[in-house]
């Protein structure tokens, strides 16, 4: 069993936006880590740390989908929750298909995005969980 | 006794009948002494048949001396009549004629009858006493043809009265003098011997013919008139003598005088054909001292063209006589010619001939010189000068004259003026006319008929024959015509501008037009004819207009120079206003000062009107073209929306999730709500921005700071430019000018160009997805520059793109760079695209930073 507890990474462009997702996550019970931007994020990263990503689509340099990519590259299976500043279907698609936990659109209200978290969570600790098993 | 007086008075009749006879050779009334001494014979012999008559002794001795006594009647009758007409020179002829016929007739009777024809018969003698002597006397009858004698004898007596009272009325005492004792003395012996005769023949008395000695009182009054002449000649040689003496001191003092003046006195005694001259005409004439001239001597001094004329002249004056005077020229020893005037007279012998001319000379060379010079001054005249005489008729005339009304000289002169001019012959010499030479205008007529307007000028002269006039004519046919051919002209240049459809006017400095077409008169309402002299103000109510009329018209007259007016309003009669587009140059007078300032409109409100349905299209067209460029914006405004949205809705949900915790933060809290209402705003700028996008409006001018421009674009397409995974590079020049412009038009434009070089790279790797925009400024304009790492244009495209409906976008209107050329056309500035050296193309637009707004 692992001792650590799940942290809520939170990569957004916007400062605002980040700001605020944060006092939410944290508000009801998460501990919450934020990220300017992928790069910061995957500087800073530690695949040890359990817990999930929720992402920005749509960043300078490196956007969402991208960031996904590169950690499933890395063989890491991230469980993600995407926010979108607008509904893009084919994006959408893409990040779930790529194994997204959701894929919600700004602005997004606390009940749905809380869900979503505890989602990836469980879901992130499932995958630890098999995958520190020995099959 | 009485042979001793009968034979006294024969003698002295005989005695003064041949002292007559001589004295009538020399004297000029000749014919009187002639006819007096035939008298006095006539006398004489009747005085011896008297006598005879007397001592005759037989009747038929009596008869025949009576008979052959009426000879010397006859001659004594006649040759009274003769003395009479020739001493008085009067009486009448036909009496004159009448008393000889008369007493012809009875001479003839005479000797017809027998005895004679005083008695038809004689019958004795009878012996009468006279004087105390015995004398003898006829006894018969009378002979009734004696009549004819008597009346002869009765008329005689008439004709000696009638003569002596005309040569008494004639005046002068001498005359007076003469009628009386000549003609009385005469008329007494007529009468006494008639009325003796008639007494006899009757037989009233008995008496003897004494006629003989009634005549001694004719001799008596002879003898006093010969003596009273006698003493009157005495006087009259005495007076001759003085009056030579005085003659010659005074042909001194005229020689003196003659020479003094400088006046030649000269004499030519044709006769010997030689020409005496004073010292002094020697001179003049240019002749030696001591030559002997003769007629062609004299000639030889003359000019030659002058002497044929001489010739003539003095043939003339010897064929006539009379004064005469000359003008001509002596040609001097060594050339030098002299103007010398003559005149004088002829004298002629008892047979008519001329024998002496002579008269005076003297030098006119200086009136002459003088005359020519004003001679040739008047032929020189460029007006045509005629000189008339008091009657009207032509004297003189010059060159210009006769060229004028195709007469030569000898034509003209002699002709009345009514001939060239017919106003004269209408209104006379004296008429309406203007004197002192102003001028006034008339027809001439021409030799060959034809017409010439005249301007003739009138001057009265005074001349030594009157009061003449002086004529001055010019002809004025050019100028007439010079005159109908401007006046046509300006009549075609009225209909000229009469045509034009633009305003031309001119007006002076009080605002009065002095020209208009009939653009303007339209304009107002009103004549050409009524403008002229008038003002703006009289036709035009708006106040404003007017004082902007004349500040423009005022400026252009001040400064002297051409003003443009692009726009201008006016209101016409009817009310509408119109766009004039003016030019007004000033018109300079005398001294370079403007007077007046004309200027030319051209209504351009039509024109405007349709620039105004342009403008409008193309804000129509602009908005729709922004409107679409949102339309495509969307997802990426949206995201941009949603972007605070999102935060708010975060940041608030947040908040109540603290502030349920027991020891909620407030600090916290605060934080949040700050959070909340800086994304608050930034939604509110978001759709401020796009609000004003999506405005419809005309172009709005207001000045800009083209940065700002930029960095409001910039906003709204963020998301858009991420979303493309374009990297966005801004080199914004610091302290750009402020420009006037159209705020939201600008936008468009920035963003269009953004929007085209993101959708350029669209294909491209992510790594090439670049894009710079900066700006600049460059020499009074701001650039501003949008450079993409797309694909480029093909160079013949790099025009093509600006134009209307060109496209290479599957959803695009093809509208969005025709409507940034046209909007950055509008202010003033150029839009442009190159391709880059290395890759991509830059757009690239100026604007200007000082610009006068229409």
């Amino acid at each position: 069993m692992s001792v650590r507890a799940p942290a809520v990474c939170v990569v957004d462009d916007d400062p605002s936006v980040r700001r605020a997702m944060e006092r939410l996550l944290r508000a009801a019970g998460f501990e919450v880590r934020t990220y300017a931007g992928a790069e910061e994020y995957l500087d800073a990263h530690d695949p040890a740390v359990p817990g999930c990503l929720v992402l920005d689509l749509t960043m300078p340099g490196v956007s969402g989908l991208q960031l996904q990519q590169a950690l499933l590259a890395r063989g890491e299976v991230p469980a993600i929750v995407f926010v979108s500043g607008h509904a893009d279907a084919g994006a959408s698609a893409e990040a779930l298909r790529a194994g997204a936990v959701d894929f919600l659109t700004k602005p997004v209200d606390a009940a749905h995005l809380l869900a979503a978290v505890r989602e990836a969570i469980d879901r992130d600790r499932a995958w630890r969980d098999l995958a520190g098993k020995p099959l | 006794m009485i042979p001793i007086v009968w034979s006294m008075i024969a003698g002295a009749c005989f005695a003064v009948g041949v002292m007559h006879l001589g004295a009538s050779a020399k004297q000029p009334r000749q014919r009187a002494s002639l006819a007096f001494s035939a008298l006095t014979v006539s006398v004489m012999f009747l005085a011896i048949f008297e006598l005879l008559l007397m001592h005759a002794r037989e009747p038929a001795e009596y008869g025949a001396i009576q008979r052959w006594m009426q000879v010397p009647v006859f001659t004594a009758v006649v040759s009274t009549v003769a003395f009479v007409r020739a001493y008085f020179g009067t009486g009448r002829e036909w009496l004159a004629w009448l008393v000889c016929g008369l007493r012809f007739a009875a001479l003839v009777l005479n000797f017809v009858m027998s005895p004679n024809i005083e008695y038809s018969t004689i019958t004795s003698l009878q012996r009468i006493e006279i004087f105390g002597e015995e004398a003898s006397a006829a006894i018969g009858d009378a002979n009734p043809w004696v009549a004819v004698g008597e009346a002869s004898s009765f008329l005689l007596l008439a004709f000696i009265a009638d003569a002596s009272i005309a040569y008494w009325r004639r005046g002068d005492a001498v005359s007076r003098r003469r009628a009386a004792v000549v003609g009385g003395s005469l008329a007494f012996t007529v009468a006494v011997a008639a009325i003796n005769a008639i007494l006899m023949h009757a037989g009233v008395i008995h008496s003897i013919y004494f006629s003989s000695l009634a005549f001694a009182v004719v001799l008596v009054a002879f003898a006093s008139e010969l003596s009273a002449d006698v003493a009157r000649a005495g006087w009259l040689a005495g007076h001759l003598v003085e009056v030579e003496s005085e003659l010659r001191l005074s042909e001194k003092r005229m020689e003196q005088a003659a020479e003094a003046a400088a006046i030649a006195t000269w004499e030519w005694d044709v006769v010997r054909d030689e020409v005496w001259v004073n010292a002094r005409g020697r001179e003049l004439f240019g002749i030696a001292p001591d030559v002997r001239i003769d007629f062609n001597g004299f000639l030889a001094a003359l000019h030659p063209a002058d002497r044929a004329a001489a010739t003539v002249a003095v043939a003339r004056s010897r064929a006539e006589g009379g004064a005469f005077e000359r003008e001509y020229r002596v040609v001097l020893p060594g050339g030098r010619t002299r103007w010398i005037n003559t005149r004088g007279g002829v004298d002629f012998d008892s047979r008519g001939n001329s024998v002496l001319l002579r008269g005076v000379s003297f030098d006119i060379t200086a009136r002459k010189e003088a005359e020519e010079r004003f001679r040739l001054v008047v032929e020189a005249a460029a007006n045509g000068l005629i000189m008339l005489d008091a009657s009207g008729r032509i004297s003189l005339v010059n060159a210009r004259a006769e060229s004028l009304f195709g007469f030569t000289r000898e034509e003209l002169v002699g002709r009345p003026i009514g001939d060239l001019i017919p106003e004269f012959h209408e209104h006379g010499l004296q008429g309406q006319w203007p004197r002192k030479l102003s001028a006034h205008e008339t027809l001439g007529r021409r030799k060959d008929g034809s017409e010439i307007a005249l301007e003739a000028g009138l001057e009265d002269l005074e001349t030594s024959e009157g009061v003449g006039m002086l004529v001055s004519v010019v002809d004025v046919s050019e100028r007439k015509r010079r005159d109908a051919l401007l006046k046509r002209e300006r009549a075609f240049l009225r209909q000229v501008i009469d045509i034009d459809p633009n305003l031309i006017f001119a007006k002076d400095r009080l605002g009065r037009f002095t020209l208009a077409n009939q653009a303007v008169a339209d304009v107002y309402g009103t004549t050409v004819e009524g403008l002229i002299g008038k003002t703006d103000s009289d036709f035009n109510d708006n106040a404003d207009e007017v004082e902007g009329f004349r500040r423009d018209d005022l400026e252009v007259m001040d400064t002297r120079r051409e003003l443009f007016i692009a726009e201008e309003h006016i209101t016409d009669a009817s009310g509408r206003h119109r766009v004039l587009q003016t030019v007004k140059r000033p018109i300079l007078g005398e001294g370079g000062m403007a007077s007046q300032v004309l200027g030319v409109s051209t209504d351009i409100s039509a024109r405007k009107q349709a620039e105004m349905q342009l403008v409008r299209q193309r804000d129509e067209l602009a908005h729709l073209t922004r409107v679409t460029m949102v339309a495509e914006l969307s997802g990426s405004l949206a995201h941009e929306l949603n972007q605070p949205l999102a935060a708010i809705l975060a940041n608030a949900q947040a908040a109540l999730a603290f502030m349920d915790e027991p020891h909620a933060s407030f600090a916290e809290i605060r934080a949040i709500l700050e959070d909340i209402v800086e994304d608050d705003k930034r939604a509110g700028q978001v759709i401020q921005g796009l609000r004003l996008l999506l405005k419809k409006g005309e172009m709005l001018r207001e000045p800009l700071d083209l940065n700002a421009v930029v960095q409001d674009v910039l906003r709204l397409v963020r998301s858009d430019l991420l979303h493309a995974g374009v990297r966005l590079k801004t080199q914004l020049a610091r302290g750009l000018p402020i420009l006037d412009g159209d705020r939201v038009q600008l936008q468009q434009v920035v963003l269009n160009l953004i929007v085209n070089g993101c959708d350029a790279m669209a294909a491209e790797d992510a790594a090439e997805r670049e894009l710079v925009v900066s700006t600049a400024a460059v020499d009074g304009w701001v650039n501003i520059s949008v450079a993409d790492r797309g694909p480029g244009i093909t160079p013949d495209r790099v025009e093509q793109i600006f134009e209307p409906f060109f496209t290479t976008k599957s959803d695009g209107l093809g509208m969005g760079l025709a409507i940034c050329r046209n909007i950055v056309t509008a202010h003033g500035g150029r839009l442009w695209a190159v391709n880059n050296a290395t890759r991509g193309t830059t757009f690239r637009f100026t604007l200007p930073v000082t610009r006068s707004l229409p």
